[in-house]
């Protein structure tokens, strides 16, 4: 059994997938390539793929990384090419490398990304008050976000700044307002980007609407003492 | 000149499973429209994911875009929150290979599945900004083309519907696209009554607006009268001869997102000659006919290999009755043997052979299995001609058992011709006869029978169509009966609402009348009335009542045997005595056999259409027609 890692790419037709409609069109990519995966054992086998996040409904990603047990060692340039041959529009694998069967799970290690998150701006705004704004959310030390999960019906309150460890910077260009931000997650989970957007919109006067913005991620590392490790990095060690 | 559509991703976030919109799915075509002759979008009148499990709509896709000279796509109808943002922001409905305007498009051809899926054509048109209305639609609108089952009782849409074509459309829709194209490319010569006029006079083509409608002074149907020359008295369905050739595509779209089945699907056949009274679809597609095996092998490895699918389930209109299907099966599982890759049927049939190759199929996985007695006694079985015994259900139900099922489902229909509180009483009986030979068989207290009763509908082209559907009220009763007779917690007990069955079966034996009672429907919202939580039964009395129509001359008047029907021009081939002795018989509790296993029973389905059944074991292409009816 050999352990691949693969970085991959979420876009287009498929920004809009939840994770299990992800994971599954996937599943059809690697069947279609020929790629000879492991399955589970017993009534319901299922395919031995795993990814280093769930990305959720709407949020694309410039790369996500996913691990998969293959029967035999196949040159990874031949996995590549035929799983980008057998695609749907909005998946292309980037890179991969083979890890150590025991190497931790993506799941474990991934625990910083990177996003852009986009809107229309709402009002007037130029890039010096957008400035003043990001500059007094990164001065902060303390940033309260309040949630009501209708599930529990219980209040939940995060500290934004636990998880906003770097300066968050913005631009406007046209009408977009873009904001770059990475969010870490600790023991106590992580923070949603549309939150983050919804805090800056609301507790910062940022010109955009709290529910008006879409999610691009651009990276997502493993972070320890302030430093960013690519995933495949990790694997080696 | 064709616009395309761009939603704002932002917006397009917000309403739920935006994926349904999207498309970008594999094996999906994307053609440049200016490099085709012909633009065709395929409507779907439901939600993406009922819509896109259609196979039909799928094999005339793939089969239209093999051609260089089409582009054909499709629009499914927008779940309700789609439809408020595109309303608000007023995009109108698209396509969703290149998001072009339906309005652009050359052709708009739905399908018509279900009666109560007419409310979301209009909403569609009304989308797409099409005029509902055939006679407000001008030169610069697309034609709207419909068919499947619906259409062989076209009357309620007559008003909206520019061509119905009855039947298989694998071969005919090459002719109805280089008609149309042969009459873009000469500048439209009469406009589009001129390409109607020509269509009118091709197999399987009926043009409404060619037909004058007539009434007597009681208000009954008398006929239907051509008004233009080309317009034939008798409209007969398009078929294909040639099932083992005729095509079937390989490339499947594989939806990005789960819909209703899943799967990679195998057509066996076409056709059934079991002769169910009450079933429409199996006098529709007569005769059978057969794919080989080593064919329907081959087709499910490219399939498979296309797809990336995981299951293949072996459709037909009643699977367990093709001829080699062991051997088909046999040769399934060895192929795809350590590929990961299960075979399912959809439907079995009510004997132990079934329960045999259900056995082959699901090797690990026990799910239930579903049988579908329709009626409680075998006196009604008679009636319905539904060839099973409670000698077949039991064998199959002990052969099920004895290898390890637990749970069985059984169908039943209420409501059908003669029957009593004796008939439903043997529903329950029967539940309770397959329930205690578990426990003997197993000596075990956990087996589980649902029971699921329908309310019946009468449909056109049926030994039933002259039947008056039972009162709601009735329907009601009896399905309380049944409650009253089931007492064990390890039997559980389904049935329907009588008044969705009401409004399909006015709509099912509908006339020209019906058509405004739709537009008054959709005028008060009636959409996705297929969906129990968008179908409002007081909105369609109200409708009806606005258009001064009873829909109980519809649904539950008996017909005379000899009146004029609104879909006698529509021919499936059959001829009216058969069915009018069918009706006899049935009254009588008398069988008809299979045609494609004994004698002819004089149907005229071979005859009138130049066909013959296709029986992979009863000898290829044989000839057993008899003309004495």
């Amino acid at each position: 059994m050999k352990r691949l890692r693969l970085a991959v790419k979420k876009e287009k037709a498929l920004r809009f997938l939840s994770h299990l409609d992800f994971a599954r069109t996937v599943r059809y990519i690697i069947i279609r390539a020929g790629i000879p995966v492991c399955y589970s054992e017993g009534f319901n086998p299922h395919m031995k793929i795993s990814f280093a996040s769930a990305l959720g409904v709407g949020v694309a990603a410039d790369i996500e990384y996913m691990d998969m047990e293959l029967i035999e060692e196949i040159p990874v340039a031949e996995v590549i090419r035929s799983m980008n041959e057998k695609s749907s529009q909005g998946f292309a694998v980037l890179k991969g490398a083979y890890v150590d069967e025991k190497a931790p799970k993506l799941m474990a290690m991934a625990n910083y990304a990177v996003y852009e998150l986009s809107g229309p701006l709402v009002g007037i705004m130029d890039q010096g008050e957008l400035n003043t704004l990001l500059e007094k959310f990164n001065q902060s030390d303390t940033i309260i976000y309040e949630r009501f999960s209708p599930k529990t019906h219980r209040k939940r309150m995060i500290d934004v700044k636990e998880h906003i460890v770097e300066p968050v910077t913005g631009s406007i260009a046209g009408d977009t307002i873009s904001i770059r931000i990475g969010i870490l997650q600790n023991e106590n989970g992580a923070i949603k980007p549309g939150q983050v957007w919804e805090v800056l919109c609301e507790q910062f006067a940022m010109a955009a609407a709290a529910d008006m913005m879409l999610a691009r991620r651009i990276g997502i590392f493993h972070r320890a003492e302030g430093i960013c490790y690519s995933l495949f990095e990790v694997s080696d060690s | 000149m064709s616009h395309t559509v761009h939603i704002d991703p932002i917006l397009l976030g917000k309403v739920s499973k935006p994926a349904r919109y999207i498309g970008g799915e594999w094996n999906s075509v994307v053609k440049d429209h200016q490099t085709v002759k012909l633009t065709v979008a395929y409507a779907f009148p439901d939600v993406y994911e009922v819509s896109m499990s259609h196979l039909g709509l799928r094999i005339l896709y793939a089969l239209l875009n093999e051609r260089i000279d089409v582009a054909a796509e499709r629009v499914y109808t927008p779940w309700p929150d789609m439809e408020e943002l595109m309303l608000d922001k007023g995009y109108p409905l698209f396509s969703l290979e290149t998001k072009t305007r339906v309005c652009d498009f050359d052709v708009v051809g739905f399908t018509l599945q279900y009666e109560l899926s007419f409310s979301n054509i209009l909403n569609m048109l009304y989308l797409a900004g099409i005029p509902m209305l055939s006679k407000d639609r001008g030169e610069d609108m697309p034609l709207i083309i419909a068919g499947g089952p619906c259409a062989f009782n076209a009357e309620p849409l007559a008003d909206y519907i520019d061509v119905f074509c009855l039947g298989e459309s694998e071969e005919s829709v090459q002719l109805l696209a280089d008609t149309i194209i042969d009459w873009k490319e000469n500048g439209k010569p009469g406009g589009k009554k001129g390409v109607l006029k020509i269509l009118a006079g091709q197999q399987g083509n009926y043009i409404p607006a060619f037909y004058n409608v007539s009434y007597d002074e009681n208000g009954n149907f008398v006929s239907l009268t051509p008004s233009e020359p080309e317009a034939k008295t008798c409209i007969e369905k398009c078929i294909v001869a040639d099932e083992e050739h005729v095509f079937f595509p390989t490339k499947p779209i594989v939806p990005n997102i789960d819909i209703v089945h899943n799967r990679a699907v195998l057509e066996l056949f076409r056709g059934c000659s079991r002769g169910c009274r009450f079933c429409q679809a199996g006098m529709l597609y007569r005769p059978v006919r057969e794919k080989t095996p080593e064919h329907l092998l081959q087709l499910a490895k490219e399939i498979i290999a296309n797809s990336g699918y995981n299951e293949i389930s072996l459709m037909s209109l009643s699977s367990a009755d093709y001829s080699c299907l062991g051997e088909l099966v046999d040769m399934l599982l060895q192929e795809f043997e350590g590929k990961k890759v299960s075979v399912s049927l959809p439907s079995l049939r009510v004997d132990s052979f079934s329960v045999d190759i259900a056995k082959k199929v699901q090797q690990v996985r026990k799910s239930g299995l579903t049988f579908a007695p329709e009626a409680g006694t075998q006196r009604l079985r008679d009636v319905i001609n539904k060839g099973v015994t409670e000698e077949n259900m039991l064998a199959a139900c002990e052969n099920a058992f004895k290898n390890g099922w637990s749970t069985v489902k059984l169908y039943f229909m209420m409501g059908l011709p003669t029957e009593t509180d004796e008939d439903l009483a043997g529903i329950a009986d029967l539940a309770y006869k397959v329930l205690n030979l578990y426990r003997k068989i197993t000596g075990k207290n956990n087996g589980r029978v649902t029971v699921s009763v329908s309310s019946f509908v009468p449909k056109s082209h049926t030994a039933f169509q002259w039947f008056g559907q039972m009162p709601i009220e009735e329907i009601r009763r009896k399905q309380e009966y049944i409650k009253t007779l089931i007492r064990d917690k390890h039997i559980s007990y389904h049935y329907h609402d009588a008044k969705t069955g009401h409004i399909e079966a006015a709509f099912a034996r509908g006339d020209r009348r019906l058509g405004s009672v739709l537009m008054e429907a959709w005028k008060l919202g009636a959409k996705f009335d297929g969906w129990s939580e968008f179908f409002n039964y007081d909105r369609w009395l109200q409708a009806f009542a606005n258009a001064g129509v009873d829909p109980d001359y519809y649904a539950a008047r008996s017909r005379n045997v000899n009146e004029a029907l609104p879909w006698d021009h529509l021919s499936n081939g059959a001829v009216k005595p058969f069915l009018q002795r069918e009706w006899q018989r049935a009254a009588a509790g008398e069988l008809t056999p299979d045609c494609r296993h004994l004698s002819c029973t004089g149907c005229g389905v071979c005859p009138s259409l130049g066909v013959h059944i296709i029986d992979n074991k009863e000898g290829r292409d044989y000839e057993k027609t008899s003309f004495s009816c």
